[in-house]
């Protein structure tokens, strides 16, 4: 079995052959915040990869008949993927990427022995670097267009040597030209590759790739996308994925909290550029704390984040720290004599990470890093004689145990012990420790319909309890 | 349409789109024992048994059907339903 883990630079390969630059792919901090926490694969480079391994050792060309790949799972960067050929017929084949059991990608070709048409068109160049559109859902009904089908075949070669040297350089762009479709033109911007379909024609007329979608279902935000181009044409499925959840603006905020009712408290957030942790830093500061929030890879969210705050009257700054690799913080000296009274770790990984496949050990250690290591590690490093209490934000999912997030709830179980350990051996501190219900943030994004609370109502009344235990 | 009939339809889809072979599920298969069986692939389930079955489901429906055994009694409900 073959075996490979791909790799930013493979992203950025990737993309500058295809044109497809989506974020979700290649932007290591906007990835964060959207459904997969991190950039992954190009459903289309990992099914070309998947043809080109089948190929190697082949010789004569081959005149592609059909392809079909279905993206089942999000490949992430560095993980091992396994190629596996589960059939192989005289002229089809069928070949799945794996991760452990689960089948990340499941590609169908089959082709025929005629000799290919000698392709005279190729436009070698890159397609054009750009933004992705994101189309809004209404317009998604009537949406068509075209794109230009174009192969770079030197750089093509470097990602997929067999297949250029046995297939069509004209279908290969084609089914490239697909990922920018989908990526950066329709559905674009939030958008999740699902299913390629694509049969032969025989046509070699059309320089391009024309578009329509040709069922919208609003529902479950799934578009399926009829094209037509040079040689092939067929369906694509794909989804619209959730835009980045919006937390409420700090002036809304500051309608409901009591200016001074947070006055006092120098509290430190950890987490605090996004989601949860943003909300806090403004209801603590619209409530009259000192606010200091802290970011992993989110500079440019914090820095928005603060600059909201404090153009606002509120009193609030920011620094880096990696609760997992806390010897990295340097404090400047802003830091260094300054001591949080207050403690607020909103530190986690993406929680839909825990989906599919039974209990992981893997997945529940990822978990620990952030609950456990991670909040010993912050502690550490901020404790101070002036620390009188910690918000460690647990989980209702630990009552409730929901389907596929046994990692998740036992490991914030475990948080809610080492708390009590801690506030047992650490005279002074109170570790407060609410179950929170499920909110609308990043981290919990979901295709799927969810019973998200309004994350400032939850959280004001928290930190109430908080700041009057 | 009788259960047994509904059943064998499911466990059709169940393998098209999550690639469980059909001799493997019973009424007990669920997102715990499939590791394609996540959200995205959820959503594909949903709308392949829609268009099978021509009914829709809720998002309380939704929710609910993450086994087998839940899944076609959703749909034999929503065909009663429908009668």
């Amino acid at each position: 079995m073959q075996h490979r883990k791909f790799i930013f630079e493979d992203q950025m390969a990737f993309a500058k052959l295809s044109g497809d630059y989506n974020p979700m792919h290649v932007d290591i901090v906007n990835a964060r915040r959207y459904l997969f926490s991190q950039p992954v694969v190009h459903g289309v480079h990992s099914a070309l990869w998947a043809v080109d391994n089948f190929l190697k050792g082949r010789a004569s060309p081959i005149n592609l008949q059909s392809i079909r790949a279905v993206f089942h799972k999000a490949i992430v960067l560095e993980n091992e993927v396994n190629y596996m050929l589960v059939k192989e017929g005289s002229q089809n084949a069928e070949i799945k990427l794996q991760s452990g059991n689960a089948t990340l990608t499941n590609v169908k070709v089959e082709w025929d022995s005629t000799e290919e048409r000698n392709n005279t068109f190729i436009n070698r160049a890159f397609p054009a670097k750009a933004s992705p559109c994101s189309l809004p859902v209404a317009g998604l009904d009537n949406a068509s267009g075209e794109l230009d089908l174009c192969l770079n075949v030197e750089a093509a070669e470097r990602l997929f040597p067999n297949l250029i040297r046995l297939v069509s350089p004209n279908k290969i762009a084609v089914i490239l030209a697909t990922s920018r479709l989908v990526g950066m033109e329709c559905p674009g911007l939030h958008s999740i590759y699902s299913e390629l379909n694509l049969t032969s024609t025989g046509s070699f007329e059309c320089k391009s790739l024309s578009y329509k979608v040709a069922k919208f279902n609003n529902r479950y935000s799934h578009v399926l996308i009829g094209v037509k181009a040079q040689e092939m044409e067929g369906t694509i499925k794909a989804f619209v994925r959730p835009a980045p959840q919006k937390q409420s603006a700090y002036l809304d905020l500051k309608r409901e909290v009591c200016c001074s009712e947070f006055e006092g408290q120098q509290a430190l957030i950890i987490g605090g550029s996004l989601g949860l942790g943003e909300v806090t830093a403004k209801l603590l500061s619209a409530g009259g704390a000192n606010v200091r929030i802290t970011y992993n890879r989110g500079a440019v969210d914090a820095r928005q984040v603060i600059q909201e705050i404090t153009s606002n009257g509120g009193a609030a700054s920011f620094f880096h720290f990696d609760v997992l690799n806390p010897a990295l913080f340097k404090p400047d000296i802003k830091e260094v004599n300054w001591n949080p009274t207050h403690l607020y770790y909103f530190a986690t990984p993406s929680i839909l990470m825990a989906e599919g496949g039974g209990f992981s050990p893997k997945k529940f250690q990822k978990f620990c890093d952030y609950y456990i290591t991670g909040f010993l590690n912050t502690i550490s490093k901020f404790k101070s004689r002036d620390l009188v209490g910690v918000f460690y934000p647990s989980s209702v999912f630990i009552n409730e145990l929901p389907i596929n997030m046994g990692e998740y709830a036992t490991a914030k179980m475990a948080g809610e012990m080492l708390c009590m350990y801690m506030e047992r051996s650490n005279q002074g501190i109170k570790y407060y420790r609410p179950r929170l219900p499920r909110m609308a943030t990043d981290r919990t994004a979901s295709l799927l319909p969810a019973d998200n609370k309004d994350a400032s109502k939850i959280l004001i009344e928290q930190l109430r309890r908080f700041q009057n235990s | 349409m009788n259960r047994k009939d509904i059943e064998q339809r499911v466990r059709n889809i169940l393998f098209s789109v999550l690639g469980i072979e059909i001799h493997k599920i019973n009424t007990n298969t669920s997102p715990d024992t499939v590791d394609n069986w996540d959200s995205i692939n959820h959503l594909n389930l949903m709308i392949a048994m829609e268009e099978e079955f021509d009914v829709e489901f809720s998002q309380e429906n939704i929710l609910k059907m993450i086994t087998f055994e839940e899944m076609c009694t959703t749909v034999e409900d929503k065909l009663v339903e429908k009668d």
